[in-house]
């Protein structure tokens, strides 16, 4: 069985008398340690099926299990549960807490994880130990998002999810949170699932997923993915 | 406005309902309490001034000693400002009901002003609210009716209240001090038909009087026909316009000032030439008295001696028969003696007999019914004896019967032993035959057998011998040939004696066989003799055998014979033996049956011996009794005779005694009264040079200043309560509508992009705060005026019988509040729209830029700052961000927390006054105060000795009390009812009243007055200063304040009886009684000690702490009233302040509230994370606040102390833990609505990348 499985997945909101289709049908399977990309235009459901991966965010219909759990049929403490320990988030607007400090947004994370790696530790790994006690607004975009892949990684996660980490940052900057990510996954061991409208990331990814319409249009499979620095755009 | 702007506008309104409604409630509770508070004062001051117009008050009263003429009235009526005068007069007297007199809270006997009302005018105007100008001072009839025939009142409401034996239908009883109330009245008693308030007493001071105490308790109105006399000693005064005054203003009371500074002029002129004719009279009476007190003096001591001499004449007599009776008596009582002594004798023998007899009568008794019951167990013994006997008889029949079966049996036994011995017999016999002829025929065959051998033995030998023959004949031969051998011959010869053994052994055999031979033979026949027998012994054994069977059988029989008769005999004898044994133990019985009825013979004879000595005896006793009797009877003639002498002489000798004692106390008691007339009269003359008219003006009117300066208390009040809360409400709006624009500035950018101009823009969301200001502001508006007034008068309630009229529109102070209120909700609306405005429409569209945080100065020092727990760090981290926040929340939770603390500690302050005073530990220690009827001298008090031997009773004491006007400089403001308290034993006062010193010194023998601690406030006075009483005489007396104590209820102000006859140039009256009972006595007892003495005739009332404390009991339930009302408006602010600010704050943060719930944090995390802040000014607020209610509660006790109440100023500390906890359980419930909002946050949405 796959590490990640979408069965059948639909997810459909009501607004007003109107449904909006978000993901109808949607099936495909990750394996351990793969880095997926997903693309597709906006509409297309991406940030959806990030968000019912990530456990923001319920579906209409069908399974998604991840490692033999099938977070579906979560109750909400569960759900909670889930997202405390298995799952790791990097946005494309950060999200860091803005009254904290670079270093006590990792704690903050590290306080509700038992298996929580060494703050600091993250910090260096990331490049930021000596940025590590200033507050986000002091900080580039690079360095932000550095420290946002940083508290996903605090808690060891299982499947880091990733919503267009680079979508705000230049390309260099870009290619050096992509390393970064590419780089933790390996370490970790880490199932990573990259979102991203930008098609030139795709290279780099084991397996590349095509949506449109909140449908999945195809799925490629790459043995040979290519190292980061290669891709532009 | 466009309309799609005013469209979008309620929009918002709707989305958020709550906030929109709490900006509403948050400035309806600022305005509402500004308002509120604010316009109390002139609402109590509209109320009193509606009261006094629509009730005619008089402006000016005017009263006299001397009865005002048509004359002086014209005068006054001439003056300027004055519109009419109403005459009136008044009485004041001491007033009882029933036997007792009434006794107020200071445990003085209640006094009463009688004025006649004109009951027709009183009856129109209650019903119809119409009257003449003439009737001024209009009554309310609370209860009850007007008087309609003589003899009826009505009287004062309050003090029916107040005095538990006051009651409609009760009837009271007047008496004067001087004169007698029939001067003016026509009755002494009044029946009370109803009860009213009269304008002219407000609070429930009455003001002071001549009579009783000084302190007048009550007022009441009787029909004018009721009075006697036609002086007219009062005169109300009303000025020209008074309705258009307001009566508290400046401007009013300079006019009635003045008026009655005039009148009292103008008295002095008038009124001395009647002074003088006064004067006059009053030296005339004087020494009319004098003369008459001379001539009775002379009279009364000739009457007295004449008396004495007649008590002594008869005194003689009634000796000398009184040693009559005693020599008589001395004689009888001899006479009896022997008599007696004899009769005792008699009496003692005849008992002591008697008691042996009767003993013995017991025992005969006793043992009779013993006897008794033996012999009915001896009927039983002889029947069984009877019985027994005939049992013998038969058992011998049958042990005869018995014994023959049992012999019979043995001869049958015997016969069949022979029987069996014969076959014994026999039988042996044939076993003897038969071994005999088996013995026989062995012997035959061994003898056989013998000849058999013998015969083969023979044959042997007869070989054997043949062969030797041979032998011996060929030896021979040899030998014979001589050829033989030695050895042959040796042979020769032992074959040859072998030959001869042999032929002996053969011949031997051969006559053995030959007699076997015979032998045998012989045997046989003897066998066949033995067979013969043996046959004849087989024949008689079986004839034998036959024998046994018979004689067996017949034992047989025999035995069942023997059987049948043992069994029968057994069985009767077990009967029979029973029988006996049970005869055997009566036996026992029946020996000491006979022996005891000989013993009860023998009793009987002693008992019958005895009788005749008894009867023997009695006659003798008899005999004694009759002669001691006649003895007695004749004695007690005689006695009774001496007696009844005895007797009339004494009765006369009492009556004159009587005569004489009650003409002491006659002669006493006239002088005393004519004494007393003649103290009266010099002292009226002496005051008669002072007499003036004493004019008072309205706002002078006893209760009218208090009134006032609890107007000008409430006045203060809301100097400060208000004004906090609509800070507070203010500073919480200004937060909310800041926070409002903020959180809109996507959409102000969205407008100002469309090309909305500014004015428009703003318009929309001035619009938003102008229609919660609205709301707010009506609704505070409303209850401003209308409910918080009456809860605030709603304390003063007690004390004034102002009406409320409710709701007074005040439009200064509502548009102050309003103004305030409106200017806040609208500036923080302008600023916070014009600081959006100056952006670019896309800076605003973005997400507002959060500048980095402040950090904090701990992080300058990092180590200690890195070593600081996680959760301490956030903690800082909040407090920092949010530090605008957390400070509005603390001001809130800290103000409310003050009001509710200080309202707790108002509720503390009142509910100590009365312990304080009268409980255990309190100011007075004594537990009961009798009001005497006569003044008492200390030295000798018939009274107080008394008192003081009764063993309920520790320690008593008389003290002086009068009740005086004390003010701070002569002729200034004054303070009305100050009791002047004389103890009449310095040493012992503190067993009684505990001067608890605050300043000063409370030695009372240092001359000066000791005050109590709310007069001397009052008076602003301190030791070392000199103060004024004003006595009911209205002269005026300096004293030095030496000290202050302590003291909670009423005014008070202690003097030394050495002091007080210096100062007031008079001894006091010591007509009041402390005392002080044993400590075990609870409440009821106490009652049902002093109503004990209440029957006494000295006793004229009495007052226990427990019904002083009672009547100020009743001010608690009031301030509970305003305590609720505080702690109720409090906590809803708090509530709101703190649900709006967290409810902004969620709003500000929902996004990083998304944030930490996509890292995993639980609701319960988030929420603890998002109210961290709530908390934290939660804590700081309640600190805060705690501390400054104990300030603020300081402030309040003393700016509501009314009157002559001194309020305790601490405050418990339970209400410290309730003032917390309520506070907390607010903020509590303010923060729970955030969890369903927190729920409600959707990380999707919120997180969602922009694309």
């Amino acid at each position: 069985m796959s590490y990640i499985q979408f069965a059948d997945v639909s997810k459909i909101y009501k607004v007003g008398d109107t449904e909006i289709h978000a993901l109808s049908n949607v099936n495909f399977t990750i394996e351990q340690g793969e880095i997926c990309v997903v693309v597709g235009p906006s509409g297309a459901g991406k940030t959806t099926l990030l968000n019912v991966l990530g456990g923001m965010d319920s579906c209409t219909k069908g399974q998604i299990a991840v490692d033999d759990r099938i977070i579906t049929d979560f109750r909400k403490r569960q759900l909670i549960n889930y997202r405390r320990d298995d799952v790791g988030f990097i946005f494309q607007s950060y999200n860091l807490v803005p009254n904290l400090t670079a270093l006590e947004n990792l704690e903050l994370v590290a306080n509700l994880s038992n298996k929580a790696v060494d703050c600091m530790e993250l910090m260096r790994l990331v490049g930021l130990e000596r940025r590590a006690n200033l507050f986000p607004s002091q900080l580039s975009g690079g360095e932000q998002q550095r420290v946002a892949i940083a508290r996903a990684l605090v808690k060891k996660p299982k499947v880091l999810l990733c919503d267009e980490p680079t979508g705000a940052l230049d390309y260099e900057t870009g290619i050096q949170i992509l390393k970064l990510i590419k780089r933790a996954s390996e370490i970790m061991n880490m199932t990573v699932l990259i979102i991203t409208h930008n098609n030139a990331i795709s290279p780099i990814a084991n397996r590349v997923i095509s949506m449109k319409s909140g449908r999945i249009s195809k799925i490629e499979l790459n043995d040979t993915p290519m190292p980061v620095e290669r891709i532009e755009w | 406005m466009k309309k799609t702007l005013l469209k979008d506008t309620l929009r918002s309104i709707s989305a958020n309902k709550l906030r929109f409604l709490s900006v509403i409630i948050i400035v309806a509770l600022g305005i509402s309490f500004f308002v509120g508070i604010k316009s109390s004062s002139p609402a109590m001051g509209y109320s009193a001034n509606e009261y006094f117009r629509i009730n005619n008050l008089l402006d000016v009263r005017v009263t006299s000693r001397v009865a005002f003429s048509e004359d002086d009235i014209k005068k006054i009526e001439n003056l300027d400002n004055v519109d009419y005068v109403v005459r009136s007069k008044y009485v004041d007297a001491v007033v009882s009901v029933g036997d007792s007199s009434v006794v107020d809270a200071s445990g003085t006997q209640l006094t009463c002003r009688i004025s006649p009302v004109d009951v027709d005018a009183a009856r129109a105007f209650s019903e119809t609210g119409q009257a003449d100008d003439s009737y001024v001072n209009r009554l309310v009839l609370k209860e009850g009716r007007y008087p309609e025939k003589a003899g009826e009142c009505v009287i004062d409401a309050g003090a029916v209240k107040n005095y538990a034996n006051l009651e409609i239908g009760s009837v009271i009883t007047l008496s004067g001090d001087e004169a007698s109330i029939t001067d003016s009245l026509r009755t002494e008693e009044l029946t009370v038909v109803g009860t009213v308030d009269s304008p002219m007493y407000i609070s429930t001071e009455r003001g002071t009087t001549q009579v009783g105490s000084g302190a007048l308790s009550c007022f009441a109105f009787v029909s004018e026909s009721d009075f006697s006399t036609n002086e007219i000693n009062e005169l109300f005064v009303k000025v020209k316009y008074d309705d258009v005054y307001d009566k508290f203003s400046d401007e009013y009371k300079e006019i009635v000032t003045t008026l009655s500074d005039e009148i009292e002029e103008m008295s002095s002129g008038i009124i001395d030439s009647k002074l003088s004719v006064l004067k006059v009279e009053y030296e005339d009476k004087i020494s009319a008295k004098q003369k008459e007190i001379e001539n009775y003096n002379k009279s009364s001591a000739d009457e007295l001696t004449a008396k004495q001499k007649e008590i002594d004449e008869f005194k003689a007599y009634v000796d000398s028969e009184d040693e009559i009776l005693t020599n008589s008596k001395q004689k009888i009582e001899n006479e009896k003696a022997s008599y007696k002594s004899s009769l005792d004798r008699l009496n003692s023998e005849f008992n002591t007999l008697n008691a042996t007899y009767e003993s013995n009568v017991k025992t005969y008794e006793g043992q009779s019914s013993e006897i008794k019951g033996y012999t009915d167990l001896k009927n039983l013994y002889d029947e069984l004896n009877l019985k027994h006997t005939a049992d013998k008889i038969k058992l011998g029949e049958l042990e005869a019967a018995k014994n023959a079966a049992q012999s019979d049996y043995d001869y049958k036994k015997s016969s069949l032993d022979i029987a069996k011995s014969n076959v014994t017999y026999y039988e042996n016999r044939l076993s003897n035959l038969a071994s005999e002829i088996s013995k026989l025929k062995s012997e035959i065959s061994s003898l056989e057998l013998e000849r058999k051998e013998l015969q083969n033995s023979v044959a042997v030998l007869e070989s054997e011998i043949k062969t030797l023959e041979k032998r011996i004949e060929e030896l021979d031969k040899k030998y014979s040939g001589g050829t033989i051998t030695s050895l042959e011959r040796i042979e020769l010869l032992n074959s040859r004696t072998q030959l001869s053994s042999k032929t002996n052994e053969l011949s031997s055999s051969n006559s053995r066989i030959k007699e076997i031979g015979t032998q045998i033979p012989k045997k046989e026949a003897s066998i066949s003799t033995k067979t013969t027998e043996q046959t004849d012994a087989s024949t008689s054994l079986s004839k034998a055998k036959d024998a046994v069977t018979l004689a067996n059988s017949e034992l047989n029989a025999a035995l069942s014979a023997l059987n049948s008769a043992k069994s029968s005999y057994d069985s009767f004898k077990s009967s029979y033996d029973a029988d006996t044994a049970t005869l055997n133990k009566y036996t026992a019985s029946m020996n000491q049956l006979t022996s005891g009825q000989g013993k009860l013979t023998e009793l009987a004879d002693t008992i019958s011996k005895q009788e005749t000595e008894l009867e023997a005896l009695k006659k003798r006793l008899t005999e004694a009794q009759i002669r001691y009797s006649l003895s007695v009877r004749n004695g007690s003639v005689t006695l009774q005779k001496a007696q009844y002498d005895l007797d009339n002489a004494k009765t006369r000798y009492y009556t004159i005694d009587n005569e004489l004692t009650e003409l002491k106390t006659k002669i006493a008691e006239k002088k005393t009264n004519l004494n007393g007339d003649l103290k009266k009269l010099r002292n009226t003359l002496k005051n008669i040079d002072s007499i003036t008219w004493t004019a008072t003006a309205q706002s002078a009117l006893t209760g009218h200043s208090a009134f006032e300066s609890s107007m000008d208390n409430i006045l203060s009040m809301s100097d400060i309560f208000p004004i906090i809360f609509l800070v507070t409400a203010m500073i919480a709006c200004f937060v909310i509508m800041m926070k409002n624009v903020e959180e809109e500035r996507g959409s102000i950018g969205l407008l100002k992009a469309f090309g909305y101009s500014n004015f428009v823009i703003t318009g929309k969301y001035v619009s938003y705060a102008l229609l919660a200001w609205l709301g707010g502001a009506f609704l505070g508006g409303v209850l401003g005026t209308c409910i918080v007034p009456s809860a605030v008068y709603s304390i003063f309630d007690i004390i004034y019988t102002v009406p409320n009229v409710g709701a007074v529109f005040n439009f200064k102070y509502i548009s102050l509040g309003l103004g305030i209120s409106f200017v806040t909700t609208m500036a923080a609306t302008f600023m916070a729209v014009v600081r959006e405005l100056k952006m670019y429409p896309a800076a605003l569209m973005r997400p507002k830029m959060v500048g980095y945080n402040r950090r904090s100065l701990l992080e300058r020092m990092p180590e200690f700052w890195n070593s600081l727990p996680y959760g301490i760090v956030l903690l800082i981290r909040t407090i920092i961000r949010s530090r605008k926040r957390v400070a509005v929340g603390s001001v809130a939770i800290a103000c409310c927390t003050a009001l509710i603390l200080s309202s707790f500690g108002l509720f503390n302050s009142v509910t100590d006054v009365s312990d304080s005073q009268y409980g255990d530990d309190g100011i007075f220690n004594y537990d009961v105060q009798f009001v005497l009827n006569a003044e008492q001298n200390p030295s000798d008090s018939a009274v107080l000795n008394s008192v003081r031997e009764d063993k309920l009773v520790n320690s008593a004491m008389l003290i002086s009390n009068n009740s005086m006007t004390v003010s701070s400089v002569a002729g200034g403001s004054s303070i009305e009812g100050v009791h002047v308290v004389v103890p009449s034993e310095m040493e012992n006062i503190a067993d009684y009243i505990n001067l608890d010193i605050i300043e000063g010194s409370a030695n009372l023998n240092e001359g000066g007055v000791v005050l109590s601690q709310k007069l001397a406030q009052s008076l602003d006075a301190v030791p070392g200063d000199i103060i004024y009483f004003t006595d009911a005489n209205e002269i005026v007396h300096p004293i030095t304040v030496i000290g202050v104590v302590k003291n909670y209820i009423g005014h008070y102000a202690y003097v030394s009886p050495e002091a007080y006859e210096e100062v007031f140039l008079a001894e006091p009256e010591y007509k009041y009684l402390l005392c002080s009972l044993k400590d075990y006595m609870d409440d009821d007892e106490i009652a049902d000690f002093s109503a004990g003495y209440l029957k006494t005739e000295d006793v004229a009332g009495v007052a226990t702490a427990e019904t002083m404390s009672r009547s100020a009991d009743n001010a608690i339930r009031q301030v509970m009233v305003l305590v609720v009302l505080f702690v109720l408006s409090a906590c809803l602010l708090a509530m709101i302040v703190m649900y709006t600010t967290s409810n902004v704050n969620i709003s500000e943060r929902t996004h990083e509230i998304a944030n930490i719930k996509v890292i995993g944090f639980s609701d319960s995390e988030v929420l603890l994370y998002v109210i961290r802040e709530n908390l934290i000014s939660t804590v700081i607020g309640t600190v805060i606040g705690l501390i400054g209610g104990v300030f603020l509660h300081n402030a309040l006790v003393n700016l509501i102390s009314v009157e002559n109440i001194m309020y305790g100023t601490s405050v418990s500390w339970w209400s410290f833990i309730v003032a917390t906890l309520i506070i907390v359980s607010v903020a509590v419930v303010a923060s729970l609505p955030i969890l369903f909002k927190i729920n409600k946050v959707d990380m999707a949405q919120e997180l969602k990348s922009i694309e």
